[in-house]
């Protein structure tokens, strides 16, 4: 049948993958170290049967297969770093993950956000996953520490601050390869690498900054841009659909 | 050649056109996609390859000829160190299993052993070979060369593709074989930008407008199959009266 019908299709739904990731990174305008999505496109060819031409050479024909997707991408740069006031909210001015262990026994990487200690004492982020390796806060503590390297201490009313470990931060080749789960952690993968551990403020590593959040990465303006791109390219792939359909009507009628 | 193989090959035609279209209309927002041009045939080369009827399915040689339309593309800002466009003419260098390739998608990315790769992992070539970077946001030059605090770690290979020698051959995914004249662009000329990444050279408007034209051609080959037919009729049954 005519490629143009499928072509189209194929046209219709990247852009649709498209709407469905720029709605995901508008809704999540506000969500602390939010990453925004992006997805690739590339285009497909077939390669059809060779012919002969009448010299002898043979031509390949190559038709056009329309545009696929290559997957979403995750985008990290860093958002903008907003003060909370809290002692209890760390964020990461710079690159670099915390490590938090995932309830499948695996280690997990996330960038920071609200901490809470848990009824046994253990310092865990909002969602219950603990920082690995893992710092015990005493039930007496009023308060918490955290310099810029990463140590940590906890803070009494009555006595001395007691340092309780250091949060380490972890780095990777390439980030973008993270895979998302959800709540801000990121698992590694092939394509990301293995985590390089090291000490906050070495190597390239960022800085630990407490009484902050990091907000979204999401710029609205660019987002909506792209929305109105995608619903022009979502309409114009409507409308070839329409013109194989036309044409293949035109046919069907030749004979009455 | 009668009416009806006329028309039918006019229908083809269009077929072949609209199918060309729509691949260019549907890539109007892949980035580095090259459009695709339907360029008629010299019409010695048509008649030749008519005369010989060898083909075993009776095909005939189509009239057009597609070609890749290498005019550059819109730049887009994206911010993103690893976004590469080259503003002016050339290509970059990538290795794939099945040899060397081409092409001005300039999406680019670090691979888990630190080489700089295309989106499909492909490692992009410099100039003494594969790439590594120790970092995600290098500092590269509108010459191709790459630096990292301060240090020169390497040159993008930037080559100009002698079209008149060849013509380039699609791998899809943004990829091209060429199998003519390579030549490494000097590095004045190479016009390379950083955070930003070439987006398709399909203008839609014409498409659009090609499209149009194409279905009402369409629509007038149908129509004059219809009155082949409708000759066809009434010679049946006008003259077959006895």
């Amino acid at each position: 049948m005519i490629d143009a019908l499928y072509i189209g299709a194929s046209g219709m739904q990247a852009q649709q993958l498209q709407l469905d990731t720029i709605a995901n990174n508008l809704t999540n305008l506000n969500t602390p170290a939010f990453k925004k999505a992006r997805v690739s496109f590339h285009d497909v060819i077939q390669r059809e049967f060779a012919e002969r031409s009448g010299d002898g050479s043979v031509l390949s024909r190559i038709r056009g297969a329309g545009v696929g997707v290559d997957g979403t991408m995750v985008e990290f740069a860093a958002g903008d770093l907003k003060a909370t006031g809290s002692n209890w909210d760390v964020a990461i001015r710079g690159d670099g993950f915390i490590a938090v262990e995932l309830p499948d026994g695996a280690v997990g990487y996330s960038r920071g956000g609200t901490l809470r200690a848990g009824a046994d004492g253990f310092l865990a982020t909002e969602q219950g996953h603990r920082l690995h390796p893992s710092l015990q806060v005493p039930t007496d503590a009023k308060s918490l520490k955290i310099d810029a390297d990463g140590r940590v201490s906890a803070l009494f009313d009555d006595r001395e601050a007691m340092e309780l470990g250091s949060i380490e931060l972890a780095a990777f080749t390439n980030p973008s390869g993270l895979q998302a789960l959800g709540g801000g952690v990121y698992r590694p993968t092939e394509r990301s690498g293995d985590a390089i551990a090291g000490r906050a403020g070495e190597n390239g590593l960022g800085q630990l900054a407490q009484g902050q959040l990091e907000m979204s990465n999401v710029k609205m303006i660019d987002e909506m841009v792209s929305m109105m791109l995608t619903q022009r390219a979502y309409e114009m792939s409507t409308k070839l659909v329409q013109a194989a359909d036309e044409m293949m009507a035109l046919t069907n009628n030749m004979r009455r | 050649m009668d009416a009806s193989k006329i028309a039918l090959q006019g229908l083809r035609n269009d077929v072949q056109r609209l199918d060309v279209l729509s691949q260019n209309l549907v890539n109007a927002n892949t980035p580095g996609y090259r459009r695709i041009a339907l360029v008629s045939r010299p019409f010695s080369e048509v008649l030749d390859a008519s005369r010989v009827t060898a083909t075993p399915q009776g095909v005939p040689v189509p009239q057009w000829q597609t070609i890749t339309d290498d005019r550059p593309g819109v730049l887009q800002s994206t911010g993103r160190a690893l976004d590469l466009a080259l503003s002016d003419s050339g290509y970059f260098e990538v290795k794939t299993p099945d040899g060397v390739a081409y092409t001005r998608k300039g999406n680019f990315q670090i691979d888990p052993r630190g080489r700089l790769v295309t989106e499909e992992g492909h490692p992009v070539l410099g100039v003494e070979g594969e790439l590594l970077l120790g970092t995600t946001t290098p500092a590269i030059d509108a010459a191709g060369r790459i630096s990292a605090d301060g240090k020169q770690i390497g040159q993008l290979r930037v080559v100009s593709l002698d079209l008149s020698d060849a013509s380039l051959e699609e791998l899809g995914q943004g990829l091209y074989r060429f199998d003519g004249r390579v030549e490494a662009l000097a590095s004045e000329r190479v016009t390379l930008r950083q955070g930003q990444l070439e987006g398709s050279n399909t203008v839609a408007r014409r498409e659009m407008v090609e499209l149009m034209a194409t279905m009402r051609h369409f629509e007038a080959q149908t129509k004059l199959m219809q009155g082949y037919g409708e000759a066809m009729t009434s010679a049946i049954q006008e003259i077959g009266k006895f």
